[in-house]
């Protein structure tokens, strides 16, 4: 005797089961076509060499300081992230000293893109006081979308000046950089990025805007002295 | 009962779906902070099968809600294309979950989709969150995690200092990261809980209540006691053990922590109610 159920399973014609096939398999040949393929940029710039060890009153000093990660992890995650990452100390003749950081992605995706000083400075034991916009006027290029941050951890206070650039925009927090990514991305671009972060030690935070305006100084001659070699790695195009 | 019909709707799914768990195991699941994806999966995958087989005996009626159905697909489609051209996970992997919706609307009905709901809400814990979020809302938890463990670990009498989420035990230096005090352990464990209680079916819903928010200090306890656990590996046989530690067993160690700790929770919780509910049925007797 067949034991009879209270489910009955549904009858699915062919007809159908074949027109969900074919909707689930157009949205496989989609996605494919909608990859973006089109790098802006081919290659990725040996910035070790481009970028010169004295520019402007600026001359390369060695570190007195362990600079604060690129990353929310360790190394192995900067490898993975980042192309080409330089980190080194510059002085003027008065002893104003600056850390300058520039790690440089030739691919921006939604899921490997560059890991911001905000979120790599609270991760590595920082506390973030505070981060403001402020525009850098670059007579060179159009003008950058910078931001400052003050952070301190136990031993010291920490000015930072940074701009990530993404594609042909600066974007001011990790949303925006999404977006820019999916809208560029839909168009079938791949972005490169580049950090571009500036960052110096001070003890009292009385110091700051003293500190900040030295940083600008520092990147607006940075970005002059390598505007010819690399007319778009740390900025856009004008 | 043709199979060739659900044959080629599975067809579909494979071609769909083969490539972003291809990828899925290949990459974003190999990583510490998202090591739970493919438990997570199985898991579902038994909850799907042990609600199908509930199902059977069920007076549920089957009526086929095209009209829902075939939209719902679309909508799951255009997610997945979007999400898998552009990298993003949370698009194309919660894709999966709207699919399996829409064919269970198109040719069950909602009566049918409703008696599998929590299995399609448990679903979503697979779907990866970007890192941004993740490090946005963790961050907290991550803090909280440290002082806890630095404190316990000073009580015992070692020699340990924090600064921020980094703790120093001897000459070592650890980081407490994301998979320490991750929201998707937290959330993982949030959901394995509530599986755990779909499953063993409590009738008092004072107990549910009562567990499923146990479940957060539960979590936090775990990631307290991997946390140390690590360090003392750390401390006792060097860098290497314990990385060797994190890159194996310390998510497992995690999860079989806090599911212990669900179930002795849980096994206290029916004791105490069994308790009372013996005494009250004595006070009415008597």
């Amino acid at each position: 005797m067949m034991k009879i159920s209270m489910f009955i399973f549904p009858q699915i014609t062919q007809r159908k089961s074949l027109l969900v096939a074919a909707i689930l398999i157009l949205a496989a040949l989609l996605a494919v076509k909608l990859t973006p393929t089109m790098h802006t940029v081919n290659t990725t710039p040996d910035l070790d060499s481009i970028i010169p060890v004295e520019f402007g009153e600026w001359r390369q000093i060695a570190d007195p300081y362990t600079q604060v990660g690129l990353t929310t992890g360790g190394n192995d995650l900067a490898s993975q992230l980042y192309d080409k990452v330089v980190m080194r100390t510059y002085a003027n003749k008065n002893g104003d000293s600056v850390m300058l950081a520039i790690a440089y992605a030739r691919e921006q995706k939604q899921d490997i893109k560059i890991h911001r000083p905000e979120v790599c400075y609270v991760a590595q034991g920082f506390k973030l006081f505070s981060k403001t916009n402020n525009i850098i006027n670059v007579p060179v290029t159009k003008p950058v979308n910078a931001q400052r941050l003050l952070v301190s951890n136990q031993n010291r206070y920490e000015t930072v000046s940074y701009w990530v650039r993404i594609g042909d925009d600066y974007p001011a927090n990790g949303m925006s950089a999404r977006l820019k990514i999916l809208r560029d991305g839909l168009k079938g671009k791949v972005l490169d990025g580049v950090l571009v972060r500036a960052s110096t030690a001070i003890s009292d935070p009385a110091g700051a805007a003293e500190a900040y305006k030295k940083q600008e100084e520092f990147l607006i001659e940075l970005v002059t002295a390598t505007k010819p070699a690399i007319p778009n790695v740390l900025v856009a195009e004008k | 009962m043709p199979l060739l019909p659900l044959l080629t709707i599975l067809l579909g799914l494979l071609v769909v779906y083969v490539p972003t768990f291809y990828d899925l195991f290949h990459g974003i699941w190999k990583t510490d902070q998202q090591a739970h994806g493919p438990i997570v999966f199985a898991v579902a995958l038994w909850f799907f099968y042990y609600k199908a087989k509930l199902l059977v005996s069920t007076r549920i009626p089957v009526i086929p809600a095209p009209k829902l159905g075939w939209p719902v697909l679309v909508i799951g489609c255009v997610l997945y294309a979007i999400g898998r051209s552009q990298s993003l996970y949370i698009f194309e992997v919660g894709s999966l979950v709207v699919v399996l919706l829409a064919l269970t609307l198109m040719f069950f009905g909602v009566g049918v989709a409703k008696h599998f709901w929590f299995a399609f809400f448990f679903l979503c814990f697979m779907v990866p969150l970007p890192p941004s979020v993740i490090d946005i809302i963790t961050q907290p938890m991550k803090m909280a995690v440290s002082y806890a463990s630095e404190h316990l670990l000073y009580q015992m009498d070692y020699p340990v200092a924090r600064n921020g989420v980094i703790i120093y035990i001897g000459q070592y230096q650890l980081l407490v990261a994301d998979a320490c005090a991750g929201l998707n352990s937290l959330f993982t464990l949030e959901a394995l809980g509530l599986l755990y209680m779909n499953v063993m079916r409590h009738e008092s819903p004072m107990r549910n209540v009562l567990l499923a928010t146990l479940i957060v200090p539960i979590s936090f306890a775990s990631n307290v006691t991997r946390v140390i656990v690590l360090a003392l590996i750390t401390f006792y046989w060097g860098d290497e053990a314990g990385q060797g530690f994190v890159h194996q067993f310390s998510g497992m160690f995690l999860f079989m922590t806090a599911l212990m700790l669900i179930i002795g929770v849980d096994s206290l919780l029916r004791y105490i109610t069994g308790k009372l509910e013996k005494r009250s049925v004595v006070a009415i007797q008597g």
